[in-house]
């Protein structure tokens, strides 16, 4: 895992070298996106890989993140500073949600979870909480003031990516990581331990909200305009999820594989429209059969595979 | 035990998708419908099932009645935009009051 941590931060010093050279500005698009997919995927990671709850709300946060660095605007507040509010008012509505959903356990709890962006997205179709024009349905809102330039987001995506990098890593070694994963494995046995289980699930939930609201709100940054349909939309979801389980769920590799992967699937395949969804669809579905465990569990197996060969070879070899 | 457990996914599996085939033929004939429809209905159907209980058949059929008639009449006193919000903020409050008992067991 050390050579891993020392990967990483050797790829974001890299990129953060980058726009010293000429570059053409597609490459800031899909690093941005890969940034912002990074973060989210990991905080899912955190959440439902490392804790063992499916909660299927991330697109809620994002939304929530996005609407507050917008609306701040609006309310001619700094970007940064509505940037910072707009993580902590999705920490705060995790908050707030948490108290109903943690009541249920297992599937109930995933499809609460499911519900809640519905009821966002329900709640900004109908409520505008400013005047001005109306863009699209509901409450669609444009950036006030100077967009930001291209250069801002990527750095502000490649600091949140590598923060939400770190935190999972230094979460994941901490006791609190072993409470997670114990509550993962079995929950009522790590009650029964000793483990508060509603607490580190809570401050679990908390975390991955509160980064999962600055990735949106840097993601609407860029984005310059946001609309209910799109900010609480089910497609965060799927790509989150489909990158966190393709990778390999429980693990720090798993998103960096699996987010370039969906990525990478996703920009290939849109030339071909209509059939995109079909390719990928059958693809992923391949995938999940062919490695369950995800990518980083494929790696791991055809590890052990060559070791075992090495370790066969060594045993057959006559010691002189 | 015996109990070829492929199989009777599979077959379970099998009835289950021909139930929901036969639902879309009832619902092709009264509703317009695109191939996009699909997750708003399955939204739904979601709803309904944790909120009976799964594994219960009578709760799922008390859900989707009251799923029903809370769309309806959300529909009717507050405006059609409130129809779905309205159903899944009760499904949500009526979760998180009674985690663990379905519908069918509080009656």
């Amino acid at each position: 895992m050390k050579k891993l941590d020392l990967l990483v931060i050797f790829s974001v010093l890299l990129l953060a070298v980058v726009p010293l050279a000429k570059v053409p500005s597609l490459f800031y698009t899909y690093a941005c996106l890969y940034c912002f997919y990074l973060a989210m995927a990991n905080m899912w990671n955190l959440v439902a890989g490392y804790a063992g709850l499916i909660s299927l709300c991330p697109a809620a946060f994002v939304g929530l993140g996005g609407y507050t660095v917008i609306l701040g605007t609006w309310f001619s507040l700094p970007w940064y500073l509505g940037l910072v509010l707009g993580g902590v008012v999705a920490a705060l509505f995790a908050v707030l949600v948490s108290l109903p959903l943690f009541r249920l356990r297992g599937v109930y709890f995933t499809i609460g979870s499911f519900v809640v962006p519905e009821i966002l997205k329900g709640i900004f179709l109908i409520w505008r909480p400013v005047g001005g024009t109306v863009y699209g349905r509901g409450a669609g809102y444009p950036i006030q003031g100077d967009a930001l330039g291209q250069l801002t987001i990527y750095y502000l995506a490649l600091g949140l990516a590598f923060l939400s990098l770190a935190l999972v890593r230094r979460l994941s070694e901490s006791p609190f990581g072993m409470a997670m994963r114990a509550i993962r494995d079995n929950e009522s046995a790590a009650e029964r331990c000793g483990v508060d289980t509603f607490k580190v699930k809570f401050e679990a939930f908390c975390i991955s909200a509160l980064v999962t609201g600055w990735a949106g709100g840097i993601y609407y940054l860029g984005q310059g305009y946001i609309e209910p349909l799109s900010g609480f939309g089910i497609q965060w979801l799927i790509a989150i999820m489909l990158s966190v389980i393709i990778g390999g769920r429980g693990t720090i590799g798993g998103p960096i594989l699996g987010v370039g992967l969906f990525l990478f699937l996703y920009f290939l395949l849109t030339r071909y429209g209509e059939l995109s969804l079909i390719l990928q669809g059958s693809l992923l579905i391949t995938i999940a059969i062919v490695v369950p465990q995800g990518l980083v569990g494929m790696v791991r197996k055809i590890k052990a595979l060559l070791e075992r060969r090495i370790a066969i070879y060594e045993i057959a070899q006559p010691k002189s | 035990m015996g109990v070829n457990v492929e199989r009777v996914h599979a077959i379970t599996f099998g009835i289950a998708t021909a139930l929901c085939a036969v639902a879309g033929v009832f619902l092709g004939m009264t509703f317009s419908f695109t191939p996009s429809t699909g997750p708003a209905f399955l939204i739904m159907a979601f709803g309904v099932v944790v909120l009976g209980g799964l594994g219960s058949i009578v709760g799922t059929l008390i859900a989707g009645i009251l799923f029903g008639l809370v769309q309806t009449l959300s529909g009717h006193f507050f405006g059609v935009v409130t129809q779905t919000l309205a159903s899944y903020v009760m499904a949500l409050v009526v979760l998180s009051i009674f985690p663990k008992r379905v519908i069918w067991e509080m009656i």
